[in-house]
């Protein structure tokens, strides 16, 4: 007879309206085999009683809908950002709050250095440090000869040093545009956009994505996930070789993986139709562990780097910049291509006027072949307005809201991008929900960190970093933002069968808990603490429980 | 390792040819291994028949080089690419439809392992005042057309639309400018050294249909030259030069480094000649007004 193992605990959020809350959920073939009372589960014949999680609240296992692997990569580097983070092995990285703080968590990192390796930090935000600007020389301080370089938290500049423009031949005579130069025509050894920081990826060997090596780049990546409740994780857009796949296959496949893994196909890694025999291809190699198949579009920028495509009246204050990655003719060819052959579609529109593109490409597809279950769905969507909700749902499309922005570049987008008006309506996932839009909310890790109980704070609170209210009326509950990490982002991945949920013949993933998100003040949701998941019904915990 | 790898970028609209002038420069490499780099696979279209194999963003070519995407493995590739064992002769990066040539020209700009040669930017007279027009897409098209070192227009079936030159013109002050069909022209103009910029004349040529109807001549002297005969050859230069540049050896003077354009002349000390003191010229032009017997003429001094 099979190994039937049942858990009980505090209590459990099963997220299934049979029965909301129950004690003991049993396992067996690390599927779920009944919920319930002790009782309730004891008829399946012989079990082994765990009560290691008697004093824990159990959930689904959290679903992020929209992260990325280079998650897995950036940790090897030194972490020097103004917030505290904890790092895929549960260390606790405190905020460098001001320039000495910083140089003294660099002079620390260097001593674990060999001689001739560069030393490579992230996270770094100036405006949060006060007095002057870091530049190249106070980080000579910490070497003149070891290469510094220091990654922004936009991921878009590189503070380094003195040896590092040497090594890369940077000085007064450097023409392009990103390197930013002192009044004296020397660089202050700020180094602005991709074009410019590429020389220093080349000569010091930064591997940000962590390419180099894969397999400790999945396992950090699966870890991250474990360590804030993540039993379930999309890698949203890759533009994947048959080699990743396989490496992608070995990784879940192995006992002690954490996570099941969404892998979307970058639109733009190939000519269509290649783009779309290799994701029929790879859609049919998916396993319990690894969902192929889907295919990620990027319509166009962001909202803080101003690249976001806005309709009228544009950016609030500041120059617009508004760029399409993909043209609107492409975007409605490509869209209606890989929606005729039934390949689910993720789009990324920030902007308004990208939504639009992306409504009126899915309304056309849609019309000519109409899949009744498409789950296509508009990624971050930030400033979609009611009117556009109202086609989403009429096209039946999913949205998955970036409702971390609320909170990291909540008091910007107010201030400064898209004025008090559009701040507040940002990531409606009340105006999604009264529409009957199905719902996720995302973290976009590493952008903002991973963390679906932050995500989901930030939905309910709706506050920005310096504590103001970004449109209350956009404010969720506690049991919506708990669908949304769980089922509501299942959905969007076409995982909803198997996963996001506490309910018979389910995978058996949870989230091991201190306390109920749903017992909890709103404004302590982010503090709950997680104690480590269970996946396929392997406990995969924080400490011994 | 040899010195920085000469890097042309081909920006411009989908469906404005780059695709096409790729093929023809890889066509027509003239014995240079060339690679290209693409910002985005899903516009790809190099003929099949130069492609010889494919290892998810790399692509390897007929003429022995490689083509690679800029994803996140970027740094991977120019590394392969610049301090391999083999580097190759000319970059080509090819943007993609909707890219910004002068952001990847930045690329160039800022690598001490690449050599920034130009940006040329494609249009199809067919659609271009349509594109220019839009007003999702305008911009943009501006913003790249704008970005040109050389503007190169395709002929269509279409007449040009009244005014377009001038509107080309003003969005692009300092670009040469030529007028082509199925992007065909020389390699060597394409990959040639483009820059400096603000030195062409921006007026078209007129359209020309085979890479036969440019000629080019070559041209080197032992005897020195006195000043004012240089001074006079370039102003007799014929209508149909696109580019002459080299050097000139002149009598009683030092070395001079000598560049001309459709109207711009440019004569400045030679800095970097090598040990050749003759004097040595190129220039390409159109015919039938371009032909080398009369620059022949100019420059030869039996005196
Ligand atoms: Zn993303």
């Amino acid at each position: 007879m099979p190994d039937t193992v049942v858990f009980e605990a505090r209590e459990i959020l099963t997220l299934d309206r049979r029965r909301l809350s129950a004690t003991h959920v049993a396992v067996r073939d690390g599927k779920i085999l009944g919920v319930g009372s002790l009782d309730d589960v004891a008829g399946w014949g012989g079990y082994t009683l765990d009560r290691r999680f008697r004093d824990h609240i159990l959930t689904p296992g959290f679903v992020e809908g929209h992260a990325h692997m280079m998650t897995g990569g950036i940790w090897r580097y030194t972490y020097v950002g103004h917030m505290d983070r904890t790092d895929p092995k549960g260390r606790l990285w405190k905020a460098a709050l001001s320039t000495p703080e910083l140089l003294a968590r660099l002079s620390e990192a260097q001593g674990g250095l060999g001689a001739d390796e560069p030393l490579i930090a992230w996270g770094l935000d100036p405006l949060f440090l006060p007095g002057d600007r870091l530049s190249r020389w106070e980080l000579d301080t910490v070497s003149s000869t070891r290469p510094i370089a220091i990654f922004h938290s936009n991921g878009h500049l590189l503070t380094v040093n003195s040896a590092t423009l040497a090594a890369v031949g940077f000085d007064a005579s450097a023409e392009a545009k990103g390197v930013l130069k002192r009044s004296d025509g020397e660089p202050n050894g700020e180094l602005q956009e991709f074009a410019a920081m590429m020389p220093v990826f080349r000569k010091l060997r930064i591997d940000i994505e962590g390419a180099a090596d894969r397999p400790l780049t999945h396992r950090t990546y699966g870890e991250a996930a474990r360590l804030t409740g993540v039993t379930t994780i999309a890698d949203l857009g890759r533009s994947l070789a048959d080699a990743d796949v396989d490496e992608l296959l070995r990784f879940t496949a192995a006992d002690d993986c954490p996570i099941r893994l969404a892998t979307m196909l970058m639109a733009h890694s190939r000519p269509t139709p290649e783009l779309i025999a290799d994701a029929l291809r790879y859609r049919a190699l998916s396993t319990d562990r690894l969902r192929l198949g889907g295919v990620k579009i990027i319509a166009d920028g962001s909202i803080q780097g101003y690249t976001a495509r806005m309709r009228w009246p544009g950016y609030y204050k500041g120059v617009d910049h508004g760029i399409w990655n993909i043209a609107p003719a492409q975007l409605d060819e490509q869209i209606d291509a890989l929606n005729a052959v039934g390949i689910q579609i993720h789009v990324h529109t920030n902007g308004d006027e990208a939504t639009d593109a992306a409504l009126d490409a899915f309304e056309k597809a849609l019309a000519k072949a109409p899949h009744r279950d498409h789950r296509h769905t508009l990624q971050h969507c930030q400033l979609a307005d009611k009117a556009q909700f109202r086609r989403i749902k009429a096209l039946g499309l999913c949205v998955n809201l970036f409702s971390n922005h609320l909170y990291y570049f909540g008091d910007k987008h107010y201030e400064l991008t898209v004025g008090p008006d559009r701040a507040e309506r940002m990531n409606a996932a009340a105006t999604a929900l009264a529409n009957g839009v199905p719902l996720a909310i995302h973290s976009d890790t590493p952008v903002t960190p991973l963390g679906p109980l932050t995500t989901a704070w930030c939905a309910v609170n709706r506050l920005s970093e310096s504590g103001r209210v970004l449109g209350a009326a956009e404010r969720i509950s506690a049991q919506e933002a708990l669908h949304a990490i769980t089922l509501g982002a299942a959905y969007t991945l076409k995982m909803d069968d198997k996963v996001g949920s506490i309910e018979i013949g389910k995978h058996a993933d949870f989230a091991v808990l201190e306390e109920s998100p749903l017992a909890v003040a709103p404004e302590a949701l982010k503090d709950i603490v997680v104690a480590g998941t269970v996946s396929g019904g392997r406990p995969m915990l924080q400490s011994t429980l | 390792m040899t010195g920085p790898i000469p890097t042309t970028v081909i920006g411009g609209f989908l469906g404005a040819g780059k695709t096409t002038l790729v093929n023809h420069l890889l066509r027509h490499a003239g014995g240079r291994r060339i690679t290209v780099l693409v910002n985005d696979f899903g516009e790809l279209a190099i003929d099949q028949d130069l492609i010889e194999a494919r290892d998810g963003d790399t692509l390897s070519l007929a003429n022995g080089c490689a083509c690679c995407s800029t994803g996140g493995d970027l740094a991977l590739a120019l590394n392969r690419m610049i301090e391999g064992e083999n580097p190759p002769d000319h970059l080509l990066i090819e943007a993609s439809g909707v890219a910004d040539p002068d952001a990847l020209a930045d690329f160039a700009r800022a690598d001490p392992g690449l050599k920034l040669s130009g940006i040329v930017v494609l249009m199809d007279q067919g659609d271009i005042t349509a594109l220019l027009n839009d007003r999702r897409i305008g911009a943009q098209v501006a913003r790249q057309i704008a970005s040109a070192d050389l503007l190169l227009l395709n002929k269509s079936d279409r007449d040009a639309p009244p005014g377009l030159p001038a509107r080309l013109r003003s969005l692009a002050p300092r670009a040469a400018f030529l007028i082509v069909e199925r992007a065909v022209l020389p390699t060597d103009l394409v990959l040639g050294d483009l820059a400096p910029r603000g030195r062409w004349r921006a007026d078209p040529v007129l359209p020309r249909r085979h890479e036969d109807d440019f000629v080019r001549w070559a041209y080197t002297s032992d005897t020195p030259m006195p000043r004012n005969k240089l001074t006079a050859a370039l102003t007799g230069l014929p209508t149909g030069l696109v580019r002459l540049k080299g050097f000139v050896a002149l009598i009683d003077d030092d070395m001079v480094e000598v560049q001309a354009g459709w109207d711009w002349r440019e004569i400045r000390p030679a800095t970097s000649y090598g040990t050749d003191d003759r004097t040595r010229l190129v220039a390409i032009g159109l015919s039938p007004s371009f032909d080398g017997t009369s620059l022949d003429r100019l420059f030869s001094h039996d005196c």
